[in-house]
């Protein structure tokens, strides 16, 4: 893990040309490498960008776009702060030359910035932004918790085999597949 | 034949039981109407409901059955909500619902049969009731249940349960996944216990009933998303194809008598709250162990001060069900549930032997359900990001398991259903239930299943434990309208047939005078063979 530059995030104010070079670094760093499909630009928010920027550094798996844009409508619907607190999380991130959470999280500090980091890293997890029953789902077998032990169990209601096929040797836990 | 206001039979309730008694009937050329409480969906309109709810709500299986205003069900949120008007030390909170198809759309498939000695606790142990007929009196029904249903099993007479058979299971035992196979060693290697293949309405390695093989989805609760698990929403159109006329969205709200009090009638609600009349010869109420003899106890009249069917004033008492107890156990090593059905096994020898004078039976279930929905939230909440997550994740999913100890419980009258003031959307009363699961089920937990559980966690290798706070329902309805040869004690005789009427059945769950510990759904089916015998003989008589 990276050591942090333990800057305050509720200080870190970026300029356009700053935005400009993360922008510049994190392209050059590799972290947006998926090709956008057009639809996910029709009607999406001027968020979607710096979100799935963002999401790709608190989640170190492949994310879906799609899931990302219903997440994030939701996220604008909750949050009036949304697109500082997203700017202020991708400043702590470059401002550690992060790649991975690992990276940058610990620097992040407790409120509302990191609570929004951690809803973000949630809602990817679980395809919700709540753990309660009336929480709107916006993902079920994109969830990550799902992806993450579908090398060994079935995603509730989508069959891995056939008949009478899942007898198998129990998988260790390690190592965690990767997507 | 059958219209909408009269028919030689008429049946209340299109699950299972009226499913297979309708079919029964029709098949021997007698016409039948089906009247339903709630309405009629498809497989897939269920199936996206379950994909659609959050992680959070995808563990009740009632979420995905909303109740419609006019039929509520129990549930936790909409027209069901505060439906069972509960009282008493446990909790008698059921979920079933109202739809076409009835609660086996959400059923795991277990058809655990009864054995000879669940049929006779009073005589051989002294408590509780005996039934009205021995186990080779039901033993043909049972096999008539296995093969309409379509239910596998194993061909080793040493693995199944009981083995007292007169044919083999229509299809071979599904095969058990990693977790199930590890228990099964465990407690056979450490303990002498036999974890045996369960009995189960799901299609095994081929198709039948027009239905496809399973290939192990692990969602046999809430819905099958490919039919593979018998439901009796599944029937349906074949019922129709054979002549069958269905109702759905009636609420049967009323039975009438006649000067002779037999049953003339029934009434019902449809959506806009329009009341109907349709009369018959033949009655079936069949419409769940709550509603009917929630539907007997509101059409009480002048001649039937305390109800339908109540002369004996047992409607509505006696409810039963299967006390359980969950045990989650964190795990040295990964055992993987969620890999083939739901529950697909189970310990059934420690429900038997004489210790039944003093304490209730158990039976041990090792649940297969995928535990990523039981342990994400947990493993998020300790704050992990990246790496640390996901291993959390996966250990916590892996390294964790449920084993649900089930018990017996006796028939108890003062456990009881009787009518609410509270009123429902249509100004029905809601059922209010009373229930203590008594000091048998209790001096089990202490004395024997729980001493049973910390042995088999301790063979599992379990670095943790925890035990439900209380006891919970399995969900398996029983005792409401007990059967019995005294007219004076019980409600219906051993053809299901009302003791004070003699054109009205009410056959099911609530007829079953013991619970055992398995499941109860293939017991009710085998009663609803008994009964439709019966109903046809008396038909073509009439």
């Amino acid at each position: 893990m990276r050591h942090s530059h333990n800057l305050p995030p509720g200080e870190v104010h970026l300029s356009r040309r700053q935005i400009l070079l993360s922008g510049a670094v994190i392209m050059a760093g590799g972290l947006l490498t998926s090709a956008l499909p057009r639809f996910a630009f029709a009607d999406s928010s001027l968020q979607f960008i710096p979100f799935m920027l963002l999401s790709r550094l608190l989640v170190n798996h492949d994310l879906d776009d799609v899931v990302g844009q219903r997440m994030l409508a939701l996220l604008e619907a909750e949050h009036s702060s949304l697109a500082e607190h997203l700017n202020q999380l991708l400043a702590i991130a470059r401002a550690h030359k992060a790649e991975v959470v690992e990276d940058f999280f610990p620097a992040i500090p407790a409120g509302p910035v990191q609570d929004l980091a951690r809803q973000i890293i949630f809602g990817w997890y679980t395809g919700s932004l709540t753990p309660t029953r009336s929480a709107k789902s916006f993902a079920f077998e994109q969830a990550l918790t799902w992806r993450l032990t579908q090398d060994t169990i079935t995603i509730p209601s989508y069959g891995i085999s056939g008949p009478n096929n899942w007898q198998r040797a129990n998988t260790p836990v390690l190592p965690i597949p990767q997507f | 034949m059958a219209d909408a206001s009269q028919s030689p039979v008429v049946i209340v309730g299109t699950g299972v039981v009226g499913v297979v008694i309708a079919e029964q009937l029709l098949d021997a050329g007698i016409p039948v109407l089906m009247l339903e409480a709630g309405p009629r969906v498809t497989r897939a309109d269920i199936v996206e409901n379950y994909r659609n709810l959050p992680l959070a709500a995808k563990g009740n299986p009632i979420e995905c059955y909303p109740s419609r205003e006019w039929a509520p069900h129990p549930e936790p949120a909409g027209a069901g909500k505060g439906y069972l008007q509960l009282s008493g030390p446990d909790s008698y909170a059921q979920s079933y619902v109202r739809y076409a198809g009835g609660s086996t759309w959400h059923w795991a498939g277990t058809c655990w049969r009864l054995t000879p000695a669940d049929m006779q606790l009073h005589s051989r142990y002294g408590v509780g009731r005996d039934w009205a007929f021995d186990y080779a009196t039901l033993e043909p029904y049972y096999t008539r249940a296995e093969y309409q249903l379509g239910i596998c099993g194993p061909d080793d007479p040493a693995l199944q349960w009981p083995p007292q058979r007169s044919k083999p299971y229509p299809m071979p035992a599904l095969p058990f996944g990693p977790g199930e196979a590890r228990f099964t060693e465990v407690v056979r290697d450490k303990l002498g216990l036999r974890n045996i293949p369960t009995a189960q309405a799901r299609n095994s390695g081929t198709s039948y009933d027009d239905r496809p093989a399973c290939c192990g989805n692990n969602n046999c609760v809430p819905v099958c998303p490919v039919g593979a698990k018998y439901d009796g929403a599944t029937a349906l159109s074949r019922l129709e194809a054979k002549g069958a006329t269905i109702l759905d969205n009636a609420v049967v709200w009323r039975i009438e008598t006649n000067p002779q009090n037999h049953i003339n009638a029934v009434h019902y609600f449809d959506k806009h709250r329009q009341s109907h009349r349709v009369s018959g010869k033949l009655f079936i109420i069949a419409c769940n162990g709550l509603e009917t003899p929630k539907l007997l106890l509101m059409s009480a009249d002048a001649r039937n001060p305390n109800g339908i069917a109540n002369r004996s004033d047992q409607v509505g008492r006696n409810m039963m069900d299967h006390p359980q107890i969950t045990m989650t156990v964190t795990l040295e090593e990964p055992y993987w549930a969620g890999v083939g059905p739901v529950v697909n096994s189970g310990i059934m020898e420690t429900s038997q032997g004489d210790f039944r004078a003093e304490h209730a039976g158990a039976y041990f279930r090792f649940n297969n359900f995928a535990r990523n929905r039981f342990v994400t939230f947990a493993a998020l909440e300790k704050g992990l990001v990246g790496n640390a997550l996901d291993e959390e994740i996966r250990r916590m999913t892996a390294c964790t398991a449920d084993i649900v100890l089930a018990h017996e419980i006796l028939p108890d009258a003062s456990n009881r259903l009787t009518l609410s003031d509270k009123k429902d959307w249509l100004g029905l009363p809601k059922p209010a239930i009373h229930y203590d699961v008594g000091e048998y089920v209790r001096r089990s937990l202490a004395v024997y299943s729980m001493p049973i559980a910390h042995r088999i966690a301790e063979a599992m290798g379990a670095t943790h434990k925890t035990f439900s706070k209380q006891f919970n329902q399995s969900k398996h309805i029983m005792g409401g309208t007990i059967m019995g040869h005294d007219p004076a004690n019980s409600v219906v005789d051993a053809d299901c047939r009302a003791h004070d009427h003699p054109n009205l059945f009410l056959p099911g769950g609530g007829a079953m005078a013991s619970t055992a510990c398995g499941n109860s759904t293939l017991t009710m089916v085998a009663l609803a063979f008994k009964a439709a015998d019966a109903i046809v003989r008396q038909a073509q008589e009439a």
